[in-house]
């Protein structure tokens, strides 16, 4: 059964924003008020330049969940958000579990379902970054998790990601029935390409009919953005506010004939404001679906009650 | 001659402005809220499945740790139990070295963190000075000296599922022993604990 609250953002083409949605949209909702956890199920371990902590090797998750204990939390990346690291030794995983599932051991999902059973009550919303082609990966995260989120850039190839995310997702629901996909998001969308852009969400609207939407906020390309941010471990909206300040710093070096080297991003406003967004339909999306399960269960109770009176 | 007449211009002051301020609203203002509390987790063998949920969960041999059924009430909702008898996750803050040792042992003698924390709180009295404030001095009368403690990198959160017996009485040794923290309780037990544990042939 799906933990509640646990999205997992995937997507079967690599650079399609995952990992910068992941951790703009934990950053957002933690700012807001809300205990938020990030678990980093790639090997590649990029989390840690979105966020700005240490890097990891990636063996204390990997020890977890193949000894089937707790994951491990590293807390106060930011105020109300955690972290489950990742990083190379990750990147084992499937070859152990694997191999002792072929012993009568306990299968992936099953295991990630230990390591973050417990770990994840506390918090008001879960992101799980997820590795583009490690498919045995992704289906044990989507077959543990409550929503599927993915990212997707307005070109053919990452549409092409969207159908191998749909056959896992359909992998995923044979075990946890419940899973949900969120919706789609539009990444790395040039302000100029509108033409194009709409033609994307036609076509991705038209493959998902009425089962999720296309979510009304989508972010922009702003490659020096994304540069300052990993290189400094700030998130958009506090480069939004770092942009500013160097602005001030920019200006009074200017006055004073005296170089300055700051931010490649003069403004980033509007990247910022895309994030917000897309936190906010999502969280609310969340809240809907939630809404919607609960009046299910109350019918199926109402039913259940009636037939055995 | 007549005056020239002027045109009315409207202000540009605004769009020349020296710095646009980033908005004093945080991004996150419109999150705020957003989310509804937690659902509560529906006990998986209930029967009371959400009816969008096509398959049923289907049973595995190998698990290990059978949940108890929840007892079934056709009419009115099932009695709460106890707020003390609620088994909750409870996070405690391990140094990297400990918890390792704490996952060798849990996973050799097949036994949970809880379980290894409850046997390690048989030697609650060995740890008891661990937390002392101050020593008394060498020459009576004299102003008692302060314990330097070292001061601990943050440790890795760690989840222990303890029932509210448990944690009244962690909470209750803490306060007796001087222990600044919950943490720092289980902390000094467990590294008490698996020492011995270790040093045992």
């Amino acid at each position: 059964m799906g933990l509640s609250r646990v999205v997992v953002v995937a997507q079967g083409k690599g650079g399609v924003g995952k990992t910068s949605l992941t951790a703009n949209v934990a950053g957002l909702a933690a700012h807001a008020g809300h205990r938020v956890l990030v678990v980093d199920l790639d090997q590649q371990g990029n989390l840690s330049r979105d966020l700005g902590y240490a890097p990891d090797d990636g063996e204390s998750l990997l020890t977890a969940i193949v000894g089937g204990t707790s994951a491990p939390v590293v807390a106060g990346v930011r105020p109300r958000l955690d972290v489950v690291p990742g990083g190379p030794a990750v990147g084992d995983l499937l070859g152990i579990a694997f191999a002792r599932a072929g012993r009568g051991g306990r299968d992936l999902t099953d295991l990630l379902h230990t390591a973050l059973g417990d770990v994840v009550a506390d918090y008001d919303l879960v992101l799980v970054d997820t590795p583009p082609g490690d498919r045995l990966l992704v289906e044990a995260a989507m077959g543990v998790a409550s929503y599927v989120v993915v990212p997707t850039r307005p070109d053919e190839a990452s549409l092409d990601g969207l159908e191998r995310v749909a056959e896992r997702f359909a992998t995923a629901r044979g075990r946890n029935p419940g899973l949900a996909l969120l919706g789609v998001a539009l990444f790395a969308v040039g302000t100029r390409a509108q033409r194009m852009t709409a033609e994307a969400r036609t076509t991705i609207g038209q493959v998902l009919g009425d089962a999720a939407p296309v979510f009304d906020a989508q972010i922009r390309h702003l490659e020096s953005a994304a540069v300052d941010a990993r290189r400094r471990g700030l998130l958009v909206h506090e480069l939004e506010t770092a942009a500013s300040e160097d602005k001030r710093a920019r200006l009074a070096a200017l006055a004073k004939g005296t170089p300055h080297r700051g931010l490649l991003t003069r403004d980033a406003t509007g990247l910022a404001a895309d994030y917000a967004a897309l936190a906010q339909e999502m969280l609310a999306r969340i809240g809907q679906l939630e809404a919607t399960a609960a009046a299910d269960t109350v019918a199926h109770s109402t039913r259940t009650e009636v037939k055995t009176a | 001659m007549s005056a020239t007449p002027t045109v009315a211009r409207r202000s540009l002051a605004s769009t020349f402005a020296a710095d646009l301020e980033v908005e004093a609203q945080p991004r996150s203002a419109g999150l705020v809220g957003l989310l509804p509390p937690r659902p509560e987790p529906i006990a998986d063998s209930a029967g009371e499945e959400p009816v969008r949920r096509a398959a049923p969960r289907q049973p595995r041999a190998t698990e290990t740790k059978p949940r108890p059924a929840a007892p079934h009430t056709p009419t009115g909702p099932a009695p709460a139990p106890a707020a003390a008898d609620v088994v909750r996750s409870v996070a405690v803050y391990l140094p990297p070295a400990l918890l390792d040792r704490l996952r060798d042992l849990a996973r050799t003698a097949d036994l949970t963190y809880a379980d290894v924390l409850v046997a390690a709180t048989a030697h609650l009295d060995a740890i008891a000075g661990r937390f002392q404030l101050a020593v008394d001095p060498p020459v009576p009368g004299a102003m008692p000296q302060r314990v330097r403690h070292l001061r601990r990198d943050p440790g890795i959160q760690t989840q222990l599922r303890l029932d509210g017996h448990q944690v009244a009485w962690l909470d209750d040794a803490a306060r007796r022993t001087g222990a600044p923290s919950r943490s720092a309780l289980v902390v000094a037990l467990l590294e008490n604990h698996l020492t011995k544990t270790e040093a045992t042939p």
